[in-house]
C-alpha cells in the first residue's frame, strides 16, 4: 500500500517559494528554501524566521478539572499554572522513559490547548483517551495551521498585525488574539533559542497570514533543517533522538519538568529513585563540541582516551552561529565535566571533542 | 533547473571532469550541490594519493549528511583545492569552477569514454528531477 503523505495548509506557499521538500512524520515539509539552511539559521538569530510547524499535533481537551487530570498523567504540576501560562511537560512510560514531550496551556478552567509532536499524535490521543476520565473529551484540531515566527525581530513584526501590546506578553504565555484580522491562538514560545511566537490559525486563513508575515523586510521563511540546527545550538532536545522511551527526564538533565510529588504517574518510582540516588543514573545528556574540522553526527560513539565507549551522540551537526560542529550526547556521568576531552571516530579517524554542557550558545566559544 | 556546462564529462554520481592534456579536474555538479544543500565540511585526499575509478576519494558534508565522492577516473591526485577546507561553501556558489575538488593525472584516457557528455547528463538528471 502506498503511504499517504499529508500536506499542511501552507504546502502551496512552500512550492511557490521553491522550497526543497522532505517527508517528515508523514508530512511533505519544507527542508530548506533557496536561501539555504545556514542563511536561514543566521537570519533567525539576527532578525526573524517564519516556520511552518502545522505538522505538530494541536489538541483541545475539554471537561471538568481538565488541568488536574492532565497533571495526573505527567511529572509536571500543570494545574498549578495560572490560566494562559504555558507548561512544558512529557508523557512517560512505566520505566520513566519519555513517550512524548508537549506544551499545555489552560484556556479556561475547563479547556486546555496541548501541542504534541507530529509523530506521536495518534499514540498520545489513544493514551489520553484511555487514561483521562470519560468526562474529558480529546479533540484533534485538524483544520488548523501552526506557524512559528522566531527571532529578535519577531515581536516588532507581529506587533504591526495585532493590537494587544506584545511587550506585555511574557515568554511561555498564551493569548487568543486577532492577527491581521484573523482569530488566532498565539503563544510566546518556540524551539530555536530565540524569542518568538507560535501562531495557530484556521487552515483557510493561514496562507494569507503567512504571506503577510513574509512581506516584512525582517522575515525570511526557514525550513526544518534550520529549525534543527537552531534547536541543537540552543541545546533543546528533540523527541525521538535526545528524548526517547528509554531516557528519563533525569537522564535528559530535565529534572525541572518534575514539579510535583513523585507519585501516582507512570514512571514516578523510577524518577524518584533517580532523584534520590544519583548513582542510579547510568547516563546523562550533555553537549560536546568538536575541536577540529568535521561534523559530528547522530549515532557516533564517544570514547575515553583508552578507547572505551563512554557515551553516544543523539543529535549532531554543524552549528552555523558557532561555526563549529556540536552534538547532544548521553555520557556516563563521571565524564560529564565541562572541558573534559573525549573522542569520536569519524570515518575511522579519531577526533577530539570537549564536553561543554547543553548551553552551546552561552558556552560554545570556549 | 540545474546548471550544466557543455565542455565537461559527467558521472551518474554527479561528478564532473574537465580534461587538459593528461590532467583531469574533478568536482561535483550543480545538481549535486543543490541536492546536498549547504556544505560545511570537505575531506579531500592528499596529493600523491592513487585515485581508482569508482572508489571513494573524498567526502563532502552538508548540514544534513555526509556524502562520499567516488573517483570518476584512475590516476594520481596531483593537486587538491585546499581553499575548500576553510570555505566549503565555495562548492555551493561555484560548483564548476572555484569549487573544484582535485586534479588527477590520468592513467588511462580511455576511461573518459565511460563518462557522459553534457547532453546525456542533462537527460539523466531530467529523469531524476
Amino acid at each position: 500500500m502506498e503511504k499517504i503523505i499529508s500536506k499542511t495548509p501552507l504546502h502551496q506557499q512552500h512550492k511557490n517559494l521553491q522550497a526543497k521538500m522532505v517527508n517528515f512524520a508523514g508530512y511533505d515539509m519544507p527542508l530548506s528554501y533557496p536561501l539555504g539552511t545556514i542563511k536561514e539559521h543566521l537570519w533567525c538569530r539576527e532578525h526573524a524566521a517564519l516556520f511552518d510547524v502545522s505538522h505538530m499535533g494541536q489538541l483541545i481537551l475539554t471537561g471538568e478539572n481538565v488541568a488536574e487530570e492532565l497533571s495526573r498523567l505527567t511529572p509536571t504540576n500543570i494545574a498549578e499554572k495560572p490560566l494562559l501560562k504555558c507548561a512544558y511537560s512529557m508523557f512517560l512510560n512505566d520505566q520513566g522513559g519519555v513517550e512524548d514531550d508537549l506544551i499545555a496551556v489552560r484556556l479556561t478552567e475547563r479547556k486546555m490547548y496541548v501541542v504534541v509532536n507530529a509523530a506521536c499524535v495518534q499514540k498520545d490521543m489513544a493514551y489520553l483517551r484511555q487514561n483521562l476520565p470519560s468526562t474529558i473529551t480529546v479533540e484533534l484540531l485538524e483544520n488548523r495551521a501552526l506557524m512559528a515566527l522566531q527571532g529578535p525581530k519577531a515581536e516588532a513584526v507581529l506587533q504591526k498585525l495585532v493590537e494587544a501590546p506584545l511587550s506585555q506578553m511574557p515568554f511561555m504565555t498564551f493569548h487568543e488574539m486577532s492577527v491581521a484580522g484573523h482569530a488566532c491562538y498565539v503563544s510566546r514560545s518556540g524551539y530555536t533559542g530565540e524569542d518568538g511566537f507560535e501562531i495557530s490559525i484556521a487552515a483557510a486563513k493561514a496562507p494569507a497570514l503567512w504571506q503577510q508575515l513574509l512581506e516584512s523586510e525582517w522575515v525570511e521563511a526557514a525550513g526544518l533543517a534550520a529549525r534543527d540546527t537552531l534547536r541543537l545550538e540552543a541545546g533543546l532536545p528533540l523527541y525521538g533522538q535526545d528524548l526517547t522511551a528509554s531516557t528519563t527526564p533525569m537522564m535528559a538533565d530535565m529534572a525541572w519538568v518534575c514539579t510535583k510529588k513523585f507519585t501516582g504517574f507512570k514512571g514516578s518510582s523510577v524518577l524518584n529513585e533517580q532523584l534520590e540516588d544519583q548513582a542510579t543514573l547510568t547516563e546523562v545528556l550533555t553537549g560536546v563540541i568538536l575541536q577540529q574540522r568535521g561534523v559530528l553526527r547522530q549515532g557516533m560513539a564517544l570514547e575515553d582516551d583508552k578507547g572505551e565507549v563512554v557515551g553516544r551522540l543523539t543529535s549532531g551537526g554543524y552549528a552555523p552561529s558557532l561555526q563549529k560542529s556540536i552534538a547532544l550526547a548521553y555520557v556516563d556521568p563521571q565524564w560529564n565535566v565541562s572541558g573534559q576531552k573525549l573522542f569520536v571516530k569519524i570515518r575511522n579517524q579519531s577526533a577530539v571533542v570537549k564536553v561543554c554542557g547543553k548551553r552551546f550558545l552561552k558556552n560554545g566559544n570556549r | 533547473m540545474s546548471d550544466i556546462r557543455d565542455n565537461l564529462f559527467y558521472t551518474a554520481e554527479h561528478e564532473w571532469v574537465s580534461v587538459d592534456g593528461d590532467i583531469a579536474t574533478v568536482g561535483i555538479t550543480d545538481f549535486a550541490q543543490s541536492s546536498l544543500g549547504d556544505l560545511v565540511f570537505v575531506e579531500l585526499p592528499e596529493a600523491g594519493t592513487n585515485a581508482i575509478v569508482g572508489e571513494q576519494i573524498a567526502v563532502v558534508e552538508s548540514v544534513k549528511a555526509a556524502s562520499e565522492v567516488y573517483s570518476p577516473l584512475t590516476g594520481e591526485v596531483v593537486e587538491v583545492n585546499s581553499e575548500l577546507e576553510e570555505s566549503p561553501e565555495v562548492i555551493n556558489q561555484h560548483p564548476f569552477d572555484d569549487g573544484w575538488l582535485m586534479k588527477v593525472k590520468l592513467k588511462d584516457k580511455g576511461e573518459l569514454d565511460e563518462l557522459m557528455p553534457a547532453d546525456q547528463y542533462k537527460d539523466y538528471i531530467d529523469g531524476l528531477e
